[in-house]
């Protein structure tokens, strides 16, 4: 993966360990909020930081290594959850069941799941603006695509759990 | 009726809270390899 270009998250530091001591939770939240599931999260988390230690010679010449963490985690967290999903579903058909799918009393964990329903893109950007405090710029860097259509699937996404949830939708980003 | 500007700021909050105080594993990154890692 080529580093994300304009990205001014966070700077580069020298040093794997350091990197890896700084950007684990906020990575591990990233990808928590993306996939739903810890243990998924952790395993994807790790492999990531594992893969940029593999690799460090290049990714640590990245101006914001952790752009690329971030863009490793936030592709392989929708990807597994997708695989999960469709596991889960096959299960539950053959045992003639529903997938009730809330989460109850818990409003929060209500509107990360609403947002891992969202298309792919559309999640990612939720999670990397609200999560990390990006601009849309910011995380289109991350994600390689342009600050236009990241503002698409922001918008879209708002309005979506505006939708589901009776929120109010402001276009105030 | 709440702006889910605001919801959704809340839940990020309440996300970084519930990790914030996460233990870092160690990587052992010594022994262990990842094979095929793709982004």
């Amino acid at each position: 993966v080529d580093e994300p270009e304009g990205v001014v998250l966070i700077p580069a530091r020298t040093g794997f360990d350091r990197f890896y001591q700084d950007q684990y939770r906020q990575v591990l939240t990233l990808a928590f909020a993306l996939c739903g599931n810890r243990e998924t999260a952790e395993d994807l988390t790790q492999d990531a930081f594992v893969a940029a230690h593999q690799d460090w010679q290049r990714i640590g010449g990245y101006e914001v290594p952790g752009a690329w963490a971030r863009r490793a985690v936030a592709n392989r967290a929708i990807s597994k959850r997708r695989r999960a999903l469709s596991e889960t579903r096959a299960l539950l058909r053959l045992g003639g069941r529903r997938d009730g799918g809330a989460t109850p009393g818990d409003p929060d964990a209500a509107l990360w799941k609403a947002v891992r329903q969202l298309p792919r893109r559309q999640a990612q950007v939720v999670a990397l603006i609200y999560l990390e405090d990006l601009s849309v710029a910011e995380a289109a860097a991350i994600l390689g695509c342009s600050e236009g259509t990241a503002k698409t699937h922001l918008r879209r996404a708002k309005q979506a759990l505006s939708k589901q949830f009776g929120a109010d939708y402001q276009e105030d980003r | 009726m709440t702006d889910v500007d605001e919801r959704l700021r809340h839940a990020a909050s309440t996300l970084r809270d519930q990790f914030g105080d996460e233990p870092i594993p160690d990587l052992g990154t010594e022994s262990r390899g990842v094979v095929g890692f793709e982004v």
